[in-house]
């Protein structure tokens, strides 16, 4: 939980008393100050109570990056970034192209706060069944990438992006590994979130969030999709218990009601083992 | 006002120091209350409300009786009043359907402000001189407006109105007022609207008609913000008289320029007279296009250059324009002029959506009407004809900006000048039947971004909003809203009540590809799917093969997947009139399986929107 430049800056903060004291003094000292849990809500972005199950901090922790892959993922992102930006967070969408506005408008998303930025370096599809692989991207459209991400993180409080094709290739991630660390650094110190849809390449991922969906109201030639089921789990580094759990989307006029269902899933996937390495 | 004869030689001094005009000028003012919804086409019988950020800032009479209060939430809306119809808050329609107000009122007395639509105020001296005396004016004003809109709104509505006759369906409400001063007289217009009479001050009685009301009038129009309006009430300072017999010293000690400014209001004085004058020549900036511009795209990217070029000049003297005349010529000499006011100055990007407004007024008037355009733009003008020294006031309106919106605002030119003006956008709704066709991303740099986040950060802070009264009457507070939204930009806008028969309900697809991707649809025996030209499916769809290579060098067929479920076809046949732009297509929803791809097959199912178009097959949008 320590923020390095936090405590740095706290380093700096001593006086000169407890500088010559012995360091076993300055770590209980920074832990004490450091420690409260009232620090980690401080750097918690609101998220809609049916997704609060997978995050056992009761939010979005700040200086994280997400992932969300499977059938859904992009609309799990949206429903993550969703309260967030109705409290009045702003949200980038770092090129992905495919972003559709009116899903994100029926989800709730305050639209007035969305600024999408194209690189033109990837046009990448966030898909990672791959429908598309228009994979005619270098290692300039990366770095540029990098460039705009380390901007858009400095401004806005949600980054939604997909990964440019040079960076998720082997080659590319091992030349990218420096300038996805200081991504990741910035991250930290300015309190961003990054959500990154469709494959993630080189890019670490804290916590990685797997949909799955299944769809109501389609017959064999008759019917509308008016209904979706929806299973999100996360793992990740970041987030040492997986937990998961169920939500539905049903329209209701020209919105999406999300709906926490009652999730016998949660149970059977944190088990009975992971309960007791708690 | 018993506080004038102490507070008089003081403001006497600031007065004659900072324009010479002691006696303040007389302006008339036009308000049309809850104007987005009139905008929208409703009438006061029928249940409606207009949203923005998912809180109510118009809803028509009929709605109020029910209990729909300005500032609720859509759910509270419902939950009073289950019969409502709900419509997203759209500027440019309300800019739109104003036009015609303006163009009646500017037939009378052309120099005219419009402050935003719904609202206009215009210096009452000449036309009183003309027309006979205030009270003919702003009797006159009542009945033009009443007419414009009544006819205007009836014709629009005629379908939904039937035959109850658009005169008694249209009920709707006009205030005029005339006062000294911008503020007074805009005051009064809001009174006028309630009471159903015009309200005229008398000269030289604002002081005495100011001292009486509350202090939020002051927030009401948006000359001073939330905190500082419930900081004068905390100390006491329960009406604008209270304010007023405070002295200017003590009162810029301890509030401020802004609190000057509010004391001043309060005053019944008008910091900034309206002019008749012309402005001097070397302010106005103009373009001339050796080629017309057919696009209003294009137009609105020279406006924002020449929108930069005021406000960056400006500010090189600390000034900030509070008032802009755009002025705009056709090739075949239609000219089209509005005057916009805001009190705390208009921005460069503010400028830019007022051009915006305005062009897409221009451009939607109805065909054979008076000054109608019929050929490209040759000429754009800016001349900022009121400038005043920039306190820096824009910053703290509504409530100010949070630090979130200003860091957003510094990002969005960090990355303007990172990438290109046209790579950093935002979502402006326009509507269509196909999901990539129903909004459209603007350049972030032509768009008030400050406007959208002031209008959000009014929905945004939840005690601000919650203390709107009840019933109909229309607090201080809950009319800010109403302006704050009316101020608006382009947005997000979706209609409720669908525009676009034949589009497909929500959800909506939460991918959309730029690029259609190829696929082939067959049925059981692996034969290609077929739509006739009458919408009949040639076989069930049985699975889906993603198709590979491209046009040139031929498709060929990649991984085969099953068709859980389908439905379909839903044809289009959209802009047949338009060679050009027609397309004809059958849209289909489909659940593919994820059979024989082990790997992913935790995944579950993929439903897609499929489109059969000349003979091929396409997805193009995922529900991810």
């Amino acid at each position: 939980m320590f923020d390095t430049l936090e405590v740095v800056e706290l380093a700096a903060d001593l006086t000169p008393e407890s500088l010559r004291s012995t360091l076993d003094d300055v770590l209980a000292e920074l832990s004490e100050r450091v420690a409260p849990t009232s620090m980690a809500r401080e750097r918690l972005l609101p998220v809609h109570d049916s997704l609060r199950p997978l995050f056992p901090d009761g939010g979005l922790v700040r200086g994280r990056v997400h992932g969300c892959a499977g059938s859904g993922g992009t609309t799990v992102a949206m429903a993550m970034a969703r309260d967030a930006v109705v409290a009045g967070a702003w949200m980038a969408v770092v090129d992905v192209d495919t972003f559709g506005v009116e899903a994100a408008s029926e989800l709730g998303v305050a639209l007035e706060r969305v600024v999408r930025v194209d690189t033109g370096s990837s046009g990448c599809v966030p898909s990672d069944d791959d429908v598309v692989d228009r994979d005619g991207s270098t290692a300039d459209s990366g770095r540029r990438w990098l460039e705009v991400m380390a901007a858009a993180v400095d401004g806005f409080d949600i980054v939604l992006t997909a990964v440019p094709a040079v960076w998720r290739t082997p080659e590319g991630a091992r030349r990218a590994t420096a300038g996805l660390r200081s991504l990741a650094a910035r991250l930290q110190q300015r309190g961003s979130i990054m959500i990154v849809v469709g494959p993630t390449g080189a890019v670490p991922i804290d916590v990685s969030v797997r949909a799955s969906s299944t769809w109501e109201g389609l017959g064999h030639g008759h019917g509308v999709i008016s209904r979706r089921q929806l299973r999100a789990q996360t793992t990740g580094r970041r987030q040492p218990n997986p937990a998961s759990c169920e939500l539905e989307l049903i329209a209701a006029g020209q919105r999406l009601e999300l709906r926490a269902l009652p999730d016998a899933g949660a149970e059977r996937a944190t088990g009975p083992d992971l309960r007791l390495a708690v | 006002m018993s506080g004038s004869s102490a507070a008089g030689p003081a403001e006497g001094i600031e007065l004659s120091e900072r324009s010479g005009a002691v006696e303040p000028e007389r302006f008339v003012t036009v308000w049309c209350p809850d104007w987005p919804i009139v905008a929208a086409g409703y009438g006061s019988d029928q249940p409606a409300a207009v949203l923005r950020s998912h809180r109510v800032v118009a809803r028509t009479e009929a709605a109020a009786a029910d209990g729909v209060v300005i500032g609720q939430r859509r759910r509270q809306a419902q939950a009073r009043c289950p019969q409502i119809e709900l419509i997203e808050h759209d500027p440019t329609r309300d800019a739109r359907e104003f036009e015609g107000v303006v163009r009646a009122v500017a037939d009378m007395a052309p120099r005219l402000d419009v402050i935003e639509p719904g609202w206009i105020t215009l210096a009452v001296r000449g036309p009183s001189r003309y027309f006979g005396g205030d009270e003919a004016v702003a009797r006159r004003l009542v009945a033009l407006v009443g007419e414009t809109l009544g006819g205007q709104v009836g014709v629009e509505a005629g379908g939904e109105a039937d035959a109850a006759g658009a005169s008694a369906v249209r009920d709707i409400r006009v205030g005029v007022g005339v006062a000294d001063g911008r503020f007074a007289a805009s005051v009064a217009a809001r009174l006028s609207a309630r009471r159903g009479v015009p309200v005229v001050v008398e000269p030289g009685g604002s002081p005495a008609f100011c001292a009486p009301l509350a202090i939020g009038w002051l927030q009401t129009l948006g000359e001073a913000d939330a905190d500082l309006v419930d900081l004068f009430t905390r100390l006491g300072l329960r009406r604008l008289g209270q304010l007023a017999e405070l002295d200017d010293a003590d009162v810029l000690g301890r509030f401020g320029r802004s609190g000057v400014h509010a004391r001043r209001l309060a005053a019944g004085f008008d910091e900034r007279p309206a002019t008749t004058d012309d402005p001097p020549p070397e302010r106005r900036v103009t373009k001339m296009f050796d080629d017309p511009v057919a696009q209003s795209e294009a137009v609105v990217f020279v406006a924002k250059q020449l929108a930069d070029d005021v406000a960056a000049r400006l500010a090189a003297v600390g000034s900030v324009c509070t008032r802009l005349v755009v002025q705009f010529e056709t090739e075949h000499g239609e000219r089209s002029e509005r005057s916009w006011y805001r009190s705390t100055g208009l921005t460069s990007a503010a400028m830019v959506e007022r051009v915006r407004w305005q062009l897409d007024a221009w451009m939607r008037l109805p065909k054979g009407s008076e000054g109608e355009i019929t050929a490209g733009v040759a000429l754009v003008r800016l001349i900022p004809e009121e400038i005043i020294a920039d306190q820096g006031v824009q910053l703290g309106l509504w409530g100010g900006q949070s630090d979130a919106d200003r860091r957003a605002g510094a990002a969005i030119a960090r990355l303007t000048t990172l990438t290109s003006e046209r790579a950093v956008t935002v979502p402006v709704w326009q509507g269509g039947r196909l999901p990539a066709e129903r909004y459209r991303w603007v350049p972030a740099t032509t768009v008030d971004l400050d406007g959208r986040a002031e209008r959000a950060g009014v929905a945004a802070l939840p005690g601000f909003v919650s203390v709107t009264g009840t019933g109909s009457s229309t607090g201080p507070r809950a009319s800010v809203l109403t302006r704050a939204s009316g101020s608006g930009g382009a947005d997000e806008s979706e209609l409720a009540n669908a525009p676009w028969p034949g589009s497909l309900p929500p959800p909506s697809p939460a991918t959309v590809y730029a690029e259609p991707v190829p696929i082939e649809v067959v049925d059981e025996h692996g034969v290609m799917v077929q739509v006739s030209g009458r919408g009949v499916v040639s076989a069930s769809p049985a699975g889906a093969y993603r198709l590979l290579g491209g046009a040139s060098e031929g498709w060929r067929r990649g991984s085969l997947r099953s068709v859980r479920a389908w439905a379909g076809p839903w044809p289009l046949d959209q802009r047949w009139w338009e060679p050009a732009r027609h397309r004809r297509l059958a849209r289909f929803q489909m659940v593919l399986g994820r059979d024989g791809d082990q790997e992913r097959d935790e995944d579950g199912d993929q439903a897609v929107l499929v489109v059969a178009e000349h003979r091929r097959w396409w997805v193009i949008a995922r529900y991810d």
